[in-house]
């Protein structure tokens, strides 16, 4: 086996008669190396959990949905709000998610969060090219100024309708 | 509740993983390394459930025990029938482990930060939500890998093609538990991170570092998972089993020829369960 930095196993070259201070040199060299790393990785350490505290404790920043963790405020509202429309819609069904105010990237986002809270639901984004297959509509942030079917909840967050046979 | 699942399912996979080391090692070694048992365990929970899921038998809790009570009870009898009644236990030792540390007990806090950050859910990574907890909650819905789901046309996943190991650890959590649970979940990340830290200790002893060396190592290995892990959000990543598996692989890839003892086990089935673990948990893995 090759030697390992820092290693106490002898080598041949160790075994040899010492060289003076060339080695001495070479190992305060080695091991101020490796304080200065191990000094790095603590700062970066300590900077990560500063920038953790900060956010557990400070206010609420709004932030966009491709940045959003479980436990957050706004993560936390469509986690309420889907968690009351799961016994609302039969399992199964297809459910379309729509973000009026969000760009189409952002509702595709949105939608999988959409999809992470109704398990027991086919859900995909109303922008989605399938979305004609949707009998039910989610839509988050913003209500639409004409009910696109029958409007079965509302919460401050956004609405549930059953869409129209017809409108798929 | 659901912490207490995680536990019981990892120690539950422990001691499989134990079994299975004992029943197949074929090195003279008197111990086992318990990272390696773990991992070992995690690998064949993994496959209980794929042969499971291949029998169409469900993934309920009254059949896991069953599988497992089987699996562990004939890798625990091949064990005694392979080396007699005086030979090794299956229960992994500690035995000629370095004393703790100054080094140790940086781990310790840096591993109790990790913890408590992900006990939060704020460093939970997007791809929990977009794949690995979608996937855990769907299946467990199933009671077993929902393919209708993974090949549903209308594409719900964008990544079909992903291994379960990491879903699948996550569903049988969910089982012991009775539903999904997410924050035991997300600290699943936490136990592979002790893994990680675990097997980094075993590595140090092996190559033979100095104490200094050695302490300063584990506490670099630890700080550096904590401070990726909190700093760029790795709660319930698929990529923590990854890097276990690659800490758990280097005592093996470290010793000297014939020095699997020293390693805590045979060397070939350490990279063997290590390079399993790896490629189960992602295709970046393999």
């Amino acid at each position: 086996m090759p030697p390992v930095l820092g290693s106490t196993r002898r080598t041949a070259r160790e075994e040899s008669p010492p060289r003076g201070g060339g080695d001495r040199r070479r190992r305060l060299a080695v091991g101020a190396l490796g304080v200065l790393v191990l000094a790095w990785a603590a700062v970066a350490f300590l900077l990560a959990s500063a920038d953790f505290l900060a956010r557990l404790v400070g206010p609420p920043q709004a932030v966009g949905v491709t940045a959003w963790s479980p436990g957050e405020y706004a993560s936390e509202r469509l986690a309420d709000f889907l968690g009351q429309i799961e016994p609302r819609v039969p399992p199964g069904r297809v459910v379309l998610f729509s973000a009026p105010a969000a760009a189409a990237e952002e509702e595709l986002f949105l939608s999988l969060w959409g999809a992470y809270h109704l398990p027991r639901h086919r859900v995909i984004r109303a922008r989605h090219p399938a979305a004609g297959a949707g009998e039910y509509l989610v839509v988050y942030d913003g209500v639409p100024p004409r009910p696109p079917g029958e409007e079965l909840f509302r919460h401050p967050v956004g609405a549930l309708y059953r869409l129209p046979a017809g409108a798929r | 509740m659901g912490v207490a699942s995680l536990l019981l399912v990892l120690a539950l996979a422990g001691l499989l993983g134990a079994a299975v080391l004992a029943a197949a090692d074929r090195s003279s070694s008197r111990s086992v390394d318990p990272a390696l048992a773990l991992v070992a365990g995690l690998v064949c929970l993994h496959g209980l459930l794929l042969l499971f899921d291949l029998a169409a038998v469900p993934w309920r809790r009254a059949p896991l025990a069953a599988g497992w009570v089987v699996a562990t009870g004939l890798a625990s009898w091949l064990a005694w029938r392979r080396r007699g009644p005086g030979g090794r236990s299956s229960a992994a030792t500690l035995e000629g482990w370095n004393r703790p540390g100054p080094g140790d007990a940086v781990a310790a806090v840096a591993l109790v930060a990790y913890a408590g950050a992900s006990w939060t859910r704020l460093i939970t990574i997007p791809d929990f939500v977009y794949h690995w907890g979608i996937k855990a909650k769907r299946h467990l819905l199933a009671g077993g890998i929902d393919y209708a789901f993974l090949a549903d046309p209308l594409r719900l996943t964008d990544h079909p093609d992903y291994p379960s190991l990491v879903p699948g650890l996550y569903a049988a959590v969910g089982v012991v538990r009775g539903a999904f649970h997410e924050r035991a979940a997300l600290l699943a990340s936490v136990a592979f991170f002790a893994l990680a830290v675990a097997a980094t200790r075993r590595t140090v002893r092996v190559a033979r570092l100095s104490p200094a060396a050695a302490q300063g190592t584990v506490a670099l290995v630890a700080l550096v998972l904590a401070m990726f892990g909190i700093g760029h959000r790795m709660a319930g990543a698929a990529d923590w089993p990854i890097v276990a598996a690659l800490l758990v692989a280097l005592p093996g890839m470290l010793a000297a020829p014939g020095g699997g003892a020293e390693a805590g086990g045979d060397g070939a089935m350490r990279l063997g369960f290590a390079a399993a673990l790896a490629a189960g948990a992602k295709i970046e893995g393999v």
